[in-house]
């Protein structure tokens, strides 16, 4: 399974991956900081789950899905965010695509792999 | 001189106040009945001295600044910071339009002191849950003046700064989050934020 982790914090790139890899040491983890090095990323080699930060420099997690979808990635996305406000939730659903409430916690990164269909919830 | 924080460090505090403001913008939202949009916060480490300079204010602008005292690990005190005319948006965003026109004078007041103890609270959490230490905040208190007056009353050699951008009903409202810490605090939340780093990285 390879999963690619959008966010622009390292320290939360840097736990989510340790959680995956803990449970899931087969899984590749991929990180970037950012949309733009996400979307060429993503042009590159096809990822299976997407973790995905909505408060970012330059485009936000929801550009982002919309432009990693538009780009062809069939991969299951999830937003795993801050902003945990009921019409960001909301725009998620629209979207289609999972909500997780940071922090980032071994707690959250197994609900994320739920949510994905990776782990039981 | 400003204790010296590795890009890791700011990087790990910068996500808790992160998830401290998103909380934060939750109950706001609920408070105005719309979505409260965020900007990604930057956070900075300055001499008092400086920080009006990072705030972007000169020492004559008058502001307003919620002041919340807190203990635990750390005894200091954190503040959000307006300018007086952000201030009025703000609260014209979160009283009700027809309390807003009776009783503004008397709302203000309550209505910033609100608003200030629940983003200053919601931070406060998110930095201790995320160090492993508890913080307990006091009563606060809204105090106003030139931006100079109000820093200079505030004890602690160094500020930690959060600049916040957010718009509530199509008003930008500039917040400005700031933790005074002296240097032995600072130095016991940089222990903190090390050993947290170590734990999970």
């Amino acid at each position: 399974m390879k999963v690619l982790v959008v966010d622009d914090s390292k320290v939360a790139r840097t736990i989510i991956r340790a959680v995956i890899l803990d449970k899931h040491p087969d899984w590749s983890v991929t990180e970037a900081p950012n949309g733009a090095e996400a979307l060429a990323l993503a042009s590159q080699e096809p990822f299976d789950i997407f973790s995905i930060d909505i408060n970012m420099p330059g485009v936000d997690g929801f550009g982002l899905v919309e432009q990693l979808r538009a780009q062809g990635a069939r991969g299951r996305m999830a937003l795993f965010s801050a902003n945990v406000q009921e019409p960001v939730r909301q725009r998620a659903a629209d979207l289609g695509v999972a909500f997780i409430s940071k922090p980032v916690t071994p707690v959250s990164v197994e609900a994320l792999l739920a949510a994905v269909g990776h782990e039981s919830p | 001189m400003t204790t010296d924080w590795s890009e890791l460090e700011r990087d790990a505090l910068a996500e808790a106040f992160n998830v401290g403001v998103g909380s934060a913008a939750a109950v706001l939202s609920g408070m105005v009945g719309a979505e409260v949009m965020l900007s990604v916060p930057e956070l900075r480490v300055v001499d008092k001295a400086a920080a009006l300079a990072s705030f972007g204010l000169a020492p004559a602008d008058r502001v307003c600044a919620v002041v919340q005292p807190y203990g635990g690990a750390f005894e200091s005190r954190a503040l959000l910071m307006f300018t007086e005319v952000k201030s009025y948006d703000l609260v014209r965003a979160v009283v009700p339009d027809h309390v807003a026109e009776m009783r503004m004078g008397d709302m203000a007041q309550d209505a910033l002191i609100e608003v200030g103890n629940l983003v200053l609270n919601a931070c406060l959490t998110a930095v201790g849950e995320l160090l492993g230490c508890a913080l307990t905040t006091r009563v606060p208190s809204l105090v106003k003046g030139e931006a100079a007056e109000v820093l200079e009353q505030m004890e602690g050699s160094e500020m930690m700064l959060l600049h916040m951008l957010f718009s509530i009903k199509d008003k930008d409202i500039d917040g400005y989050v700031g933790f005074l810490l002296d240097q032995q605090a600072m130095g016991a939340l940089k222990q903190a934020v090390g050993n947290f780093l170590s734990a999970h990285l």
